[in-house]
């Protein structure tokens, strides 16, 4: 049972047994589930829920995050006749994560309706001085400064903000079966997203002299979409043809700040001045989808899936800044953006079987993202507050399109012990436009193994190896691309280059990868079945001075569970998780340090190796779970859950030498744990009446040294939300009565 | 909005084009369900008052095939004279246990006489064929509803093999599914599909815009890398650091940034209590400033802060 459903169920002894006397006045010799199944044509649950605390991370989907009472209202009811059925059903009616579906079909029609309310609560434990939706405005009084720490009226202005997101959707089905081999369906989808978040806003001049803000910002999104599907299936060949389309609308265009410091001139500082940051543009997506599998023989069948979509945006571009006093040279080279992108996907896949137990599978997959975008020169306003006074301050956009195509064949064949193996060979190829690496290729060897050691013990071996080579790291090809030729002019040669020329983008980089994993499935008994799952990876990016260098993952999972009869089940899982990274980064400034070819002393920093630093990146995860399910009675079930989990993030340093490098670790860990307790119990005191009560405790706790301690002032130039990490510990209790009917 | 009415519309069409349709569906099953010329007796022994659900299947579409009643019964178990003659002794012709138990491709051909179509028409040669899983390893005909089409039922099926996930989906980042929010079916076709990982839309990135509509773009200021693989970045499973993310900043980022000034730093512990440096550490590092990191519409945004 999934938390979701386990709503909660509890009833007072007393009311219990008051009704006890009608427990057993069924005469009907089948099972009670057999009953509910056969003879029962819905529910209907109800009862209240209360949360003792607040919370974030108990609540964050589930709609318990408030301190409060609930109603916990849950419905199912079904019926048929004339060959058609219906359904409704509506669940967690009491909380803000209801849902409801209404459905009815027949052998022809298939017609349903479908609301679904979502939503996610973040740490909501951060105060802001900031009021407003789209433009911010800090209240009356406000004391400005050069740092947070000059902000004399912060406490005093400091207001609750909830991180809150909530989605309501709506989905309306039609199918319509034409023909034994011809369907046709259609689907409108309705989504609106509401509500609050934190988003980051600078206002600078350069990188060293930031004013950042945690913003509260306003989320007022729109999604409809639409889907059109034909389906035709006749012996051997089965088609399905797609139109999807969605249309995307953002309600607010431009988030606005007023800004709290008083640095720069009087048209940035506060109070007239502002910063600005356009929010996602209004978007169009279009696709036409074609899927079809045709068994031309026994031994050989193919399948393809080919699609072509097109997304598009036109929004109005902002002013380069939102300070109109600031004097911008140049002007928007085009008001909208009008941009565009194709995607061409095309996937076939061959299975032939040549000989009776030699099966051979060929496959091809082809993927095309065209960028269709205008390419121009944008002056640069560094973050509303300094416009570069010349054409050297333009930036131009670029544009990113790439292509994929995979091939791959893999032949498996039966051997001794009733074992059998695959084999596979897969070559990859990808083209990139506007890149550091414009062509890669990687070719990839998998074996896989199956095999039962005994009746009751069956193993799962697979190895992989790939092996990716990226052409030539072109380090400087994003400062050709992106800046104006007058700045290029101006600066030395040693210096033209945005990334160190030693560091190589991980995605794009060669790459070596080995992976194992093994599977083991043992029932040593009727009762018992037992699994092990183990994976392991390692990415080596062999040819990678600075940048990431390495990756690996270990996984260890074990299950188990015992039949132990028919009324009593207990089963758990043991989880451990482990992923570790190495990365390595040269500390420079600019100007004259900045020259990265320098060969003899003394070295610009950019060339020094000493000024190299690594930092290993550790993440674990423990987590556990035993579940007891016992039935003393058909008339009495009783559950147990116990979930624990255990995450750390561990850093470490090392570096070069030089003196303004340091190997300190931080001072605390990133980690938290969680404790989990879920006791439920029903008591079905009669067939159509049954009483429940759900019990939870919850217990989180967890440290980040990125907040912990971080009021909104500690951080010099970030106004931040002060938010803390969560530290729950709460209790859950539900009650209820379900009633069923025939 | 012209979509939402043209989306109407073609609904409007679908009733149309469903209502006018030869109404020849019946005949049509009939004619391919092979079934014997005699009644069978299916129901005589396995009555409504039998301890197993079997009669549950007549509030199922499963059990109106082929007329409903007993004619249903052989249009998934085969006509199965011998056990008509000896139901104790022979099993039937498919049989989906516990007593008795056909072979998987015996017991799946009888499913994919109707379903080798929509969803599941990549079924033979997908990653759970090959693995030889049953329908019925996952699937119930005989209740009113299968648990595998809710997003609960899902979630307890899958998670038993899929053991990593168990652990990851519990995760202080995640998705929605433990509260039946986002079904694994959302993400992934489990009867196989042409695209990788068995993922519902054509890419990964088409997989996250389903709801993530707002990161589609384009944006005039792209992250080459967002626009190619939402995975390099975020495991969409779970993860031990926020927004689901691979790595947590700085150092994420400057896996791929390193250019001169702070991006170039290493950001030691002395960087959390240092007033120089803390604001690309603490609160939301990188994010502090630069919060346009799936791309940024501003004229001014070429550094993804606008």
């Amino acid at each position: 049972m999934s938390e979701r459903r386990r709503t909660p169920v509890f009833l007072a002894l007393a009311t219990a047994g008051a009704v006890a006397g009608n427990a057993l006045a069924q005469e009907d010799s089948r099972p009670l589930a057999t009953r509910w199944a056969t003879d029962y044509t819905g529910f209907a649950e109800i009862g209240v829920g209360y949360v003792s605390d607040e919370n974030f991370e108990f609540g964050e989907y589930n709609g318990l995050n408030e301190d409060e009472a609930f109603l916990i209202g849950n419905i199912d009811w079904s019926g048929s006749g004339d060959g058609s059925f219906w359904n409704l059903n509506g669940s967690n009616v009491g909380l803000d994560t209801r849902e409801g579906q209404a459905r009815w079909r027949n052998q022809r029609w298939d017609i349903y309706f479908e609301i679904d309310s979502q939503q996610q609560v973040r740490n909501n434990s951060g105060r802001t001085p900031f009021r407003g939706g789209d433009t911010l405005l800090l209240p009356e009084g406000w004391v400005s400064g050069i740092n947070t720490s000059d902000f004399g009226a912060l406490d005093a202005s400091l207001r609750g903000f909830d991180q809150e997101l909530d989605r309501d959707r709506y989905t309306l089905g039609v199918k319509a079966q034409l023909s034994s081999a011809w369907s046709l369906e259609g689907t409108l989808f309705y989504e609106e997203k509401q509500g609050d978040r934190d988003w980051g806003g600078a206002i600078f001049n350069n990188a060293a002299a930031g004013d950042a803000v945690i913003l509260p910002r306003g989320v007022d999104f729109e999604n409809t979409e639409f889907d059109l599907t034909l389906n035709y299936a006749d012996g051997p060949l089965a088609l399905t043809g797609s139109l999807f389309y969605s249309e995307f609308e953002n309600g607010d265009d431009l988030l606005q700040w007023q800004n709290p410091y008083s640095n720069f001139g009087p048209n940035v500082r506060y109070p007239e001045g502002f910063g600005g940051l356009a929010l996602e543009p209004d978007n169009e997506f279009y696709r036409a989808r074609l899927t079809g599998t045709w068994i031309v023989s026994p031994t050989l069948r193919l399948q393809v899936d080919g699609s072509y979509g097109k997304t598009e945006q036109d929004q109005d571009f902002a002013n380069f800044t939102v300070n109109p006093n600031l004097t911008v040279p140049g002007v928007l080279p085009r008001t909208s953006f009008d941009g565009e992108y194709e995607t061409k996907v095309f996937d076939a896949r061959v299975f032939w079987n040549p000989l009776r137990k030699l099966r051979l599978e060929g496959y091809f997959h082809g993927e095309e993202r065209d960028n269709d975008v205008p390419r121009d020169g944008y002056q640069y306003v560094l973050g509303d507050a300094f416009p570069i006074p010349d054409s050297s301050g333009q930036l131009f956009n670029t544009q990113h399109s790439y292509s994929i195509n995979t091939y791959g064949i893999e032949g498996s064949y039966p051997l001794p012990l009733r074992s059998k193996l695959w084999l596979t060979y897969e070559y990859e190829e990808i083209e990139r436009d506007n890149a550091a690496v414009t062509e890669s290729d990687e070719d990839r060897y998998k074996l896989r193994y199956r095999l039962p050691i005994l009746s009751n013990l069956n193993m799962r071996v697979e190895a992989l190896y790939g092996d990716r080579n990226a052409d030539e790291y072109v380090w400087n090809q994003s400062y050709f691309a992106r800046l104006d030729v007058e700045r290029i002019n101006n600066t030395p040669d040693s210096q033209r280059y945005l990334n160190h020329p030693l560091l190589s983008q991980y995605h794009i980089a060669t790459r070596e990868r080995v992976e194992g994993r093994m599977d083991l499935d043992w029932q040593p008994g009727a009762d018992w079945n037992l699994a092990l799952n183990l994976l392991y990876r390692e990415d080596d990016y062999d040819e990678s001075e600075l940048g990431l260098t390495d990756e690996e993952l270990e996984s260890i999972s074990f299950t188990a569970s015992w039949f132990a009869s028919d009324k009593l089940v207990l089963s758990g899982w043991l989880s451990s998780n482990s992923y570790e990274s190495q990365q390595s980064g040269r500390a420079f400034r600019g100007g004259a340090d900045k020259n990265a070819f320098e060969i003899f002393p003394p070295l610009p920093q950019a060339s020094d190796p000493s000024r190299n630093w690594d930092v290993d990146v550790e993440d674990e995860a423990i987590a556990l779970g035993l579940t007891v399910e016992w039935s003393p009675s058909e008339r009495l079930e009783l559950g147990a859950t116990y979930s624990y989990q255990d995450t750390e993030s561990d850093y470490e340093f090392g570096n070069g030498g030089a003196a303004d490098l340091s190997d300190e670790p931080f001072a605390e860990d990133y980690e938290s744990e969680m404790h989990h307790l879920i006791l439920e119990g029903t008591w079905h005191f009669r067939d159509n009446l049954s009483l429940a009560v759900n019990y939870q405790y919850w217990n989180f706790d967890s440290e980040d040294w990125a907040i912990s301690g971080v009021s909104q002032d500690s951080i010099g130039k970030v106004l931040s939300l002060g938010e803390q990490p969560a530290d729950e510990d709460l209790h859950y209790i539900g009650t209820s009565i379900i009633y069923r009917w025939q | 909005m012209q979509g939402p009415r043209a989306a109407l519309g073609a609904l409007l069409i679908i009733a149309i084009t469903g209502m006018t349709a030869p109404a020849a569906l019946s005949q049509d099953n009939s004619q391919d369900s092979g079934k014997p010329a005699a009644e069978p007796r299916c129901l005589m022994c396995h009555r409504e008052t039998a301890d197993e659900p079997v009669h549950a299947i007549f509030k199922t579409p499963h059990g109106q095939l082929d007329g409903g009643g007993a004619a249903s019964c052989v249009s998934c178990h085969g006509a199965s004279d011998d056990h008509q003659r000896g139901p104790t002794r022979n099993p039937p012709d498919v049989s989906f246990g516990p007593k008795w138990e056909s072979p998987t491709a015996d017991g799946n051909g009888a499913c994919l006489t109707c379903h080798q179509k929509e969803e599941q028409m990549f079924w033979l040669g997908g990653v759970h064929e090959q693995e030889e899983l049953a329908c019925n390893d996952c699937h119930n005909a005989h209740t009113p509803r299968d648990p595998m089409l809710t997003a609960d039922g899902q979630l307890d099926n899958c998670l038993s093999c899929h053991t990593r996930q168990q652990a990851q989906l519990r995760l202080p980042s995640r998705h929605p599914i433990l509260e039946g929010k986002t079904a694994c079916t959302d993400c992934h076709n489990p009867h196989g599909a042409a695209t990788e990982a068995m993922l519902t839309a054509p890419t990964l990135n088409d997989n996250c815009y389903q709801c993530h509509q707002e990161k589609r773009g384009p944006f005039l200021w792209e992250h080459q890398p967002v626009n190619e693989d939402c995975s390099y970045c975020h495991n969409p499973h779970g993860s031990v650091q926020q927004n689901l993310l691979t790595a947590r900043g700085p150092f994420q980022c400057q896996q791929c940034h390193s250019a001169a000034f702070h991006p170039s730093q290493v950001y030691d512990g002395r960087s959390t209590t240092s007033n120089s440096s803390n604001q690309y550490v603490l609160g939301k590092n990188c994010l502090n400033c630069h919060s346009q990191v799936h791309g940024s519409n501003h004229p001014s945004g070429a550094r993804l802060m606008r």
